[in-house]
């Protein structure tokens, strides 16, 4: 690559951004065929690594046996403020699977380590392996990520291993000495319990297993998307959120009316049974770029919410494949309903939402028309390796319209050409152009800054600065609405997580971010990982 | 200026709440001014030190969980270490066996070329002091190893036991930086070697 005349004469910084953007690129294209849980249900059907599934499904399964294992168990002494720490740490390990890029799941990790950090100093206890460790584990527990043992085994396969050295080499080893203390766990490798009740607890763990009930209030909110998941053995989150991986941070040019629909995305998605990060930040995303650029389309906005949801349904009902096409195109997947993809008994489990919940009353007219495979194929335009952007600015415009009552698109010939009409065709999109067009180079200049914001590389950086923020409603518990109450508490929590960011700093992203602490760690994670 | 910069991975063992931890802390934030908060947390810090023929040292510091029921996990930090500093409580005698243990693991278990640094902790609690100057420096001079007492809290001996680690290290022939710091052997993929199967028959999806 450096003998090759566009990076013949680039600085050591700019060829390194250039690399990492090279492995983005191809890593995001090679997905299908590179990570085993989306291999596994690719069509047509590649090869993979059968041992990644199993492992997958076993250590799901072991950690689902000790969702009732607390903190004391571990001695790790949590107080009434930790439980956001904590929940936050989950989410940001959780995030591992909408990434394709071993970059960017590395830097879940980290991220999620970094919060740990930020509990630790929270709690006033030393800082150091031996209160990390028990943390990690423990959040570890408490999220179960579906896929992880993938998800490792793909970053140490295919991450530049000068780039797993040093730092990140040292919480990547210890995800995975968590991974394999959980996998030999007994009752002696815990504290504040007896053989007899440890084996009693993941003996009702066992029973608790094979509910047929989602609704089941043996399995947490947080365990059980996670292990329905790993029981279906599907991809069940990535696929619908893996084009967020260059998602863009927006500016939050009306935050209410943001948050709002957030708050409706949650109540539904909290019907679907699915984590509600993840969607929520797609959707939300979708929406905020929606008013970002388009302010005066806003009456589309319940319309683009129900084909993206839809999309989804019928992804997650089975598969992880291109987007299905309609036409000669040899993908070209059963036009049913996606069903036959379906491998496993669990399907009722997943199918989420029935199709009148949908808040669109176009819904209906949607799912088994072409639309919906327009909706569902602009979802998956970034899994193929483009950038976030057109995947969600179909739904703002007359773009998504197009696409969505125009006739299937006619077998993409190529995503970028597929993209260049969608860019065509969204009229007001001219500053998005150029980080697209701009080639790795241009996008290495944003890798240097973005630090450790998985957003970052390629194709966002060019439009994103510091200033702005990116709009993720993670902390379920957080009010939405801006809560002045509790800001002085938001900032302690704060400073604890970023003890070497300005106060001043801390205070203005909180404002910016109407006081919603979930929201300004994002945009404080993105601010000091680019220091 | 410096003239030689060498890396290497160190790793930290010790029964929790021997200060190991702390140690570090002592180590890297007294050693310079511009110490600069590491990007994660503190479980990993680097440092660097300077020796008097101007040859810089830096140490990756690879912190371990002490609690007995993290044992198992230790070879995926020792793993590929150069070094390691392996730290007991001078108040507490059931320390300095935990330390044993962990000089024994490492003696078998580590790579053989590693310098294995033993370090009495809170010297400035000398007043409880359970375990003997003799007693633990004749254990390190019968184990080859190096042996000296730090106060983390004021910092007595601290910089010393890295400055004469470094000292020791094998200046003349670095370490490769090697790719294999992450537990779990990577097997690569060869790029020239035609795969079997994987994408041959297929086009691409783009």
């Amino acid at each position: 690559m450096r003998t090759c005349e566009v990076w013949k004469n680039a600085s050591d910084a700019e060829f390194d951004s250039a690399t990492e953007g090279m492995e983005k690129l191809v890593m995001n294209r090679l997905y299908d065929f590179t990570f085993a849980p989306q291999a596994a249900h690719a069509v047509p059907p590649k090869q993979y690594n059968p041992d990644d599934l199993e492992r997958d499904r076993v250590l799901a399964q072991r950690i689902s046996l000790f969702g009732w294992i607390e903190e004391s168990h571990l001695d790790i002494p949590l107080d009434e403020g930790s439980q956001g720490f904590v929940m936050f740490a989950q989410q940001e390990l959780l995030k591992i699977n909408h990434y394709k890029a071993p970059r960017d799941k590395l830097i879940c990790i980290l991220n999620s380590c970094k919060v740990i950090f930020g509990l630790i100093r929270h709690l006033k206890k030393e800082e150091g392996a031996d209160s990390f460790l028990p943390i990690l584990i423990y959040v570890l527990l408490k999220a179960n990520p579906p896929h992880l043992m993938s998800n490792v085994e793909f970053i140490n396969r295919f991450r530049n291993p000068a780039k797993i050295q040093g730092e990140v080499g040292y919480y990547l080893s210890s995800l995975i000495g968590a991974i394999s203390f959980i996998e030999t766990m007994d009752h002696t490798s815990l504290s504040n319990i007896t053989k007899e009740e440890f084996e009693n607890n993941v003996e009702a763990a066992i029973q608790a297993l094979p509910v047929s009930n989602p609704q089941s209030p043996i399995i947490s909110r947080q365990e059980a998307p996670a292990y329905i998941a790993a029981e279906l053995e599907k991809p069940a989150p990535s696929p619908p959120h893996a084009g967020e991986e260059s998602a863009q941070p927006l500016a939050l040019s009306t935050p209410a009316l943001v948050n709002s629909i957030g708050e409706d995305a949650r109540r539904l998605l909290q019907k679907t049974g699915d984590t509600i990060s993840k969607p929520l930040t797609a959707i939300s995303r979708i929406f905020s770029e929606a008013l970002d650029e388009a302010e005066n389309k806003l009456a589309y906005l319940p319309g683009p919410f129900a084909p993206f949801e839809l999309g989804r349904e019928r992804r997650e009902g089975g598969d992880g494949q291109p987007p299905p096409q309609q036409g000669p195109h040899p993908q070209t997947p059963s036009t049913s309903t996606g069903a036959p993809l379906i491998q496993t008994p669990y399907k009722a489990r997943v199918r989420k939402v029935p199709l009148s919940h949908m808040p669109s009353p176009n819904t209906t007219t949607y799912s088994p028309s072409p639309g919906t495979m327009a909706g569902l194929s602009l979802e998956d335009t970034p899994s193929r390796g483009i950038t976030p952007w057109q995947a969600y600015t179909p739904p703002q415009s007359a773009g998504s319209h197009q696409q969505i009552h125009s006739p299937a698109p006619r077998g993409y010939p190529h995503p970028e050409q597929y993209m260049y009409q969608q860019v065509q065709s969204a009229p007001p999109l001219p500053p998005r152009n150029q980080p697209q067009f701009q080639g790795p180079v241009a996008d290495g200049a944003g890798l240097q800054f973005s630090g450790l914001s998985p957003r970052g590389p390629p194709g966002t950086a060019g439009t994103t600065g510091p200033s702005t923020v990116s709009p993720l409603p993670y902390v379920p518990r957080t009010p939405i609405s801006p809560a002045l109450d509790v800001s002085g508490v938001h900032k302690e929590t704060l400073r604890q997580i970023f003890p070497v960011t300005d106060v001043e700093v801390i205070d203005l992203v909180l404002e910016t971010n109407g006081g919603d602490l979930g929201k300004s760690i994002e945009s404080l994670l993105e601010l000091s990982s680019g220091q | 200026m410096a003239n030689k910069q060498y890396q290497f991975k160190l790793v930290l063992l010790g029964e929790s709440a021997v200060g190991k931890s702390s140690l570090v802390l002592r180590f890297v934030k007294d050693q310079f001014d511009d110490y600069r908060e590491s990007t994660i947390g503190a479980a990993f810090l680097t440092q660097t030190v300077t020796l008097e023929d101007q040859t810089t040292v830096k140490f990756e510091i690879w912190d371990t969980a002490g609690q007995e029921r993290y044992k198992s996990l230790a070879p995926m930090y020792y793993r590929n270490a150069n070094c390691a500093v392996v730290v007991y409580d001078i108040t507490q005698a059931s320390s300095l066996d935990k330390a044993r243990t962990w000089i024994r693991e490492l003696q078998r278990q580590a790579d053989p070329s590693i310098i294995i640094a033993l370090c009495g902790n809170k010297v400035d609690l000398a007043a409880r002091r359970q375990v003997l100057q003799e007693e633990a420096k004749k254990y390190a001079e019968e184990e080859g190893l190096m042996w000296m007492e730090t106060s983390a809290k004021t910092g007595e001996g601290v910089t010393e036991v890295f400055t004469a680690i470094a000292k020791k290290l094998p200046l003349t022939a670095p370490p490769p930086r090697s790719g294999r710091n992450v537990a779990g052997a990577r097997t690569g993929v060869d790029l020239n070697k035609q795969a079997s199967g994987q994408g041959q028959n297929e086009s691409c999806n783009c």
